[in-house]
């Protein structure tokens, strides 16, 4: 029996670095050897696991205000109010949750001071974690509806394969922060779940507001 | 689902085409334009400088200057790349550099220069406790989280990173290498 295939062989098979004998050697030992076969799938999840990250985080209150403060007086900037700030100013009051690196983050804005607790602090229990996240949802259900009747009064505007298209992806939307919102009521003390829903939500502000733009372009 | 990835995922033309006009008008000093554009972008700027750097406060600051310098550099970017490209590009560099300063400052302090001697220390998970990716990742050796996120998150190619980086080919692929293996691990716990 052949010695078993190194991790590298492996990760560079996924990425298709390897030349093409080593390709064959190495298809081969995979064809014949659960063992590697089975390392390669385990990799090959992981891999595919990272390309379906969400490609978008939510970003911290204020943060525009800040940037718009050190770029100085470029021009003047048009105040419209839109949705964002109304839930820039909403979390900036009440609470900020953010999906951070570490996992999930409770951002806490008490006194004008973020103050940011790490998963692993011990006062984020699932107790803690559910009204807050019922918090979010109903200020996620405030922006949703702001932006579906902003969308609503501009729909003529889209064609109708496009408010179609929307529409589809809204529904998905819907059913996966449905399933997400169900599961969490069976264990309230996960993380991973808490993080699907406001993902699930974030998607669904995100289709809406491009929805609203392709709208008001056209 | 490709309609729903479209929509959501991916930048469709119509947004791309939508950030190429907006960019046009921020290089000719349109604050308002930089608004939307970065309201357009904001979420997937601060997605790449958390997972680059797994320090929520950091990426904060890193996102900041990225954008604070967006705006002094637009009249370099000539629309042959799409703006997002190049936003992306700048977003990544930011963080990089300040990496590598901080690494040339640790090196005046300690003789070993290596790779990794500026991460915090990585806790150890507790026994059976899975992890979800995004946590793994953030416990990653910085190197290879770097090129794990650039490559498989972001889908850089590895000439890119390389380019990206300063990091010959094979160190490269090594480091991915073992940000997957860790991955596995930690997932597998
Ligand atoms: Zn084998």
């Amino acid at each position: 029996m052949m010695p078993h295939l190194d991790d590298q062989t492996l990760s560079d098979l996924l990425d298709d670095a390897l030349d093409a004998p080593a390709r064959s050697t190495a298809e081969q030992h995979l064809a014949s050897c659960d063992a590697c076969a089975s390392r390669v799938q385990r990799l090959r999840t992981v891999v595919a696991q990272a390309a379906a990250l969400p490609r978008t985080m939510p970003t911290p209150a204020g943060e525009w205000q800040s940037i718009r403060a050190r770029i100085g007086s470029g021009g003047s900037a048009v105040l419209h109010a839109p949705w964002w700030t109304r839930r820039g100013a909403l979390l900036a009051a009440g609470l900020a949750l953010v999906i951070a690196s570490s996992g999930l983050t409770l951002l806490f804005v008490s006194g004008g001071r973020d103050v940011a607790m790490q998963p692993t602090s011990p006062a984020v229990t699932p107790a803690a974690l559910t009204p807050r996240l019922a918090a979010l949802e109903h200020e996620y259900a405030t922006v949703t509806r702001d932006l579906e009747r902003e969308l609503a009064e501009r729909k003529h505007t889209l064609s109708p394969e496009t408010i179609a298209a929307v529409e589809r992806s809204l529904h998905t939307i819907e059913t996966a922060i449905a399933e997400a919102r169900d599961a969490l009521a069976r264990d309230p003390g996960s993380e991973t779940l808490a993080r699907l829903l406001v993902a699930g939500h974030d998607q669904k502000v995100e289709l809406l507001r491009h929805a609203t733009r392709l709208a008001t372009q056209s | 689902m490709s309609l729903t990835g479209s929509i959501v995922r991916g930048p469709s033309p119509a947004v791309a085409d939508e950030s190429a006009e907006l960019a046009r008008r921020a290089q000719h000093g349109d604050v308002a334009a930089f608004e939307r554009l970065y309201r357009a972008h904001a979420g997937h700027v601060r997605a790449l400088c958390i997972r680059l750097c797994a320090d929520g406060q950091r990426a904060e600051e890193f996102a900041q200057d990225a954008w604070v310098r967006v705006w002094e550099r637009l009249s370099t970017w000539r629309g042959e790349a799409a703006f997002s490209t190049w936003l992306h590009r700048l977003t990544v560099n930011v963080v990089l550099e300040s990496f590598r300063a901080e690494r040339r400052r640790l090196a005046r302090v300690t003789l070993a220069g290596d790779e990794d001697d500026a991460d915090a220390a990585i806790p150890a998970p507790e026994p059976g406790d899975a992890l979800d990716l995004e946590r793994a990742i953030a416990r990653l050796p910085r190197g290879a989280r770097t090129v794990f996120v650039l490559h498989d998150v972001e889908g850089y190619r590895h000439s890119e990173i390389a380019t990206m980086t300063g990091l010959a080919e094979g160190t490269l692929r090594a480091q991915l290498c073992r940000a997957r293996r860790l991955l596995m691990e930690m997932l597998d716990r």
